[in-house]
């Protein structure tokens, strides 16, 4: 039997077993387990959290909202909506400098609001927007840097899993949390365009100036009849066309839905799978593409499901073993300052976030730091959104944000080293941290929206 | 075997997640439209959620689809590597067997007082998904079993080798590493497991028709910029 300290005894167990390679929903059960074991000294009680929590834990009318949203923004990345977007913001942006990569951002903006994951935009943008960027004499990390940060945006812009984890974690409204997310995600996309921008002004060598159109066609030197290129390119602008107006449609469906009451987050989960097949049928995708699609989006589904499962039981530890107040008692007795507990919880989830993904990062951190964040008097919606853009950023942190190396993996080119992606995306880096902290000096930018909800 | 079956149960939990969307859709519609909500539809889509994730986990493990930090896993040399694999299965395996066994009970439990959810007429028996839990978390104690097997036997299908080679960073989850290899097993004679993980195999064409999504194919759309005029 022991006290309250076995929560420092379980954390150890289960840091040792993640750097081992354990994975970690796996190494998150264990550690509970013995945590309840060490607390209680029985293993029959120790167990009966791995069977009690597998049934409740996501047993939730509420978490629908994650193999719906996995299905919709599948089945859209597969429909070549995203590369539509992009030459159509492409074509929008006219003679901005730097236009390529500005495109990029406003793309994956775009794209975020119908996919709730960082890692697709990625993968994404860095086989349609890198070799545009590089054909057009881009420099190699301003190219990489832009893909890299841009994708950020997915997890901010709803509908974002993080987000709802989030909310789920808290007891909070997923619903508010998303309308949340909508202001900051787009400043954010706005401080990267504009960075994007001045950085074309100010080095006209990074990202010489382009004609506009040029990028309408992939073909490299495709030297095709005039005529014939003006019919492609009046059938591939419908095609952007078909390709916004569906995106938009279903962006006003699930955000205009869950921010005016018409639908909880579920309903309008299941009304924006239904409605990307339609997007997708408008985009020729038939049978066995919807069946891939179907098939793959389940695919990353269970992975986060049983995360939260396993999460759920490290949470209850943490409340039955009293290891929270423990903590809570810790934090008080160090007398810091807000300034200086945000700091300290910036640090850890940049520390994480280059170690583990950022769920399990939420799932780790959440359960202390927000009871602490509340009683500094931070604004629950506020801090969230502030905590995810942090997390977020630690997936462009040297030794192994998982942002750089899916653009590294999704990139052809050989040259690309881990390095360039890095050096590139430090700016974008910087300007997250900034608008994050923003974001707690006027909560507002995150509050005021969901404030105006129903 | 265990593979067809992994995907069979991952592809019905995959379709499910449709059937949900047209649940919602019957719902939503009946109540906008003719104030007549679906019976109980609260209830299905709460027990889908747990029933579409144990469905879909045996195919995750197997495939190597679960999250892991592979920080440390990618500094050491191949035996290393296979006791850290090792060390991984086991503990999957004693995760799942503890789920199983303690679900075993309740489930029983729910069955013999007939527990059930929902508010008025309708009632919805929990006894189903408590026992799909069990059998679920059997199955993936299972898989971790045969991966441990082939990993110190080294008979590992073509299939699976195949799996255990293909790139893992283009995922889409917003996780973190997924696995590349389970199970893999470099044996004697082979290439050591670095080579093997960059120079994914190639998958047998019959695999292919079996599964639609190998790795490499994601997200790789047709051009749109082209199409036949």
């Amino acid at each position: 039997m022991m006290g309250p300290e076995v929560v420092f005894y379980s954390l150890a167990i289960l840091l040792v077993l993640i750097l081992a390679s354990v994975q970690i929903g796996i190494a998150l059960g264990v550690a509970s387990v013995i945590g309840v074991y060490l607390a209680y000294g029985d293993m029959q009680i120790a167990l009966s959290i791995l069977g009690s929590t597998a049934y409740d834990a996501i047993r939730s009318h509420a978490l629908a909202v994650i193999p719906l949203f996995m299905l919709m923004g599948e089945i859209i990345s597969r429909s070549g909506a995203a590369a539509d977007l992009y030459r159509l913001c492409d074509r929008v942006l006219g003679r901005l400098p730097g236009r390529l990569a500005a495109a990029t951002v406003l793309g994956n903006a775009a794209f975020a609001a119908v996919s709730g994951v960082a890692i697709a935009s990625a993968a994404t943008f860095s086989r349609i927007a890198y070799p545009e960027m590089r054909r057009s004499g881009y420099a190699k990390s301003y190219a990489l840097g832009v893909i890299a940060g841009s994708g950020s945006l997915g997890m901010l812009i709803p509908p974002s899993v993080l987000l709802i984890v989030w909310a789920i974690l808290t007891e909070g409204s997923v619903g508010a949390l998303f309308v949340a997310g909508v202001i900051p995600g787009l400043l954010l996309g706005l401080a990267f365009v504009v960075y994007c921008a001045l950085k074309a002004v100010a080095s006209p060598g990074v990202a010489p100036a382009v004609a506009p159109a040029v990028v309408c066609t992939s073909e490299p030197g495709g030297s095709r009849e005039a005529g014939q290129q003006g019919s492609q390119d009046a059938t591939a602008l419908r095609r952007q066309f078909v390709s916004a107006l569906g995106i938009i449609g279903l962006v006003v469906l699930v955000l205009g839905g869950i921010w005016s009451g018409v639908f909880t987050p579920t309903e309008a989960a299941g009304f924006g799978a239904l409605g990307s097949l339609v997007l997708g049928y408008a985009n020729d995708m038939r049978g066995r593409a919807f069946m891939e699609a179907i098939y793959s989006a389940g695919r990353y589904t269970a992975p986060i499901m049983f995360l939260l499962i396993a999460g759920s039981m490290y949470a209850k530890l943490l409340a039955v073993s009293g290891g929270i107040n423990l903590i809570q008692d810790l934090v008080a007795g160090a007398e810091l300052t807000p300034v200086g507990l945000i700091v300290l919880m910036t640090v850890i989830w940049l520390l994480l976030g280059a170690l583990i993904d950022s769920i399990s990062d939420i799932l780790l951190t959440v359960p202390v730091f927000v009871p602490l964040a509340a009683a500094a008097g931070f604004d629950p919606i506020a801090f969230a959104i502030y905590g995810i853009i942090v997390i977020e950023a630690g997936l462009l942190t040297p030794p192994m944000g998982l942002l750089i190396f899916t653009v590294k993996s999704s990139v052809t080119d050989p040259d690309v080293t881990l390095g360039d992606i890095f050096r590139g995306s430090v700016p974008f880096w910087i300007l997250m941290l900034g608008v994050a902290a923003l974001i707690l000096l006027s909560p507002a930018l995150a509050t005021w929206l969901p404030g105006l909800m129903f | 075997m265990i593979a067809q079956l992994a995907r069979t149960t991952h592809v019905v939990s995959a379709f499910w997640v449709l059937v949900l969307a047209a649940i919602i859709f019957v719902d939503v519609m009946g109540r906008y439209l003719f104030s007549q909500p679906l019976l109980g539809a609260t209830e299905v889509i709460a027990n889908s959620v747990v029933s579409i994730t144990f469905l879909q986990l045996p195919l995750a493990i197997y495939r190597g689809g679960m999250i892991r930090s592979t920080l440390l896993y990618d500094a050491v040399g191949a035996t290393a590597r296979r006791w850290l694999r090792t060390l991984a299965g086991v503990l999957g395996l004693a995760f799942f067997l503890g789920t199983a066994f303690s679900a075993w009970g309740p489930a029983l439990e729910a069955l013999a007082v007939s527990e059930y959810e929902g508010e008025g007429a309708l009632r919805v028996p929990t006894y189903p998904v408590r026992f799909l839990v069990v059998a679920t978390s059997i199955f993936a104690a299972y898989v971790y079993l045969h991966l441990l097997y082939g990993d110190w036997t080294g008979r590992l299908g073509p299939r699976q080798e195949a799996e255990a080679g293909q790139a893992p960073e283009a995922s889409q989850a917003s996780g973190s590493e997924r696995e590349s290899e389970p199970g893999q097993t470099p044996e004697p004679g082979q290439k050591p497991g670095p080579g093997l993980r960059l120079e994914p195999e190639p998958e047998p064409e019959s695999s292919r028709a079996l599964d639609p999504e190998p790795e490499s194919e994601r997200e790789q759309k047709p051009e749109p910029a082209s199409p036949v005029p």
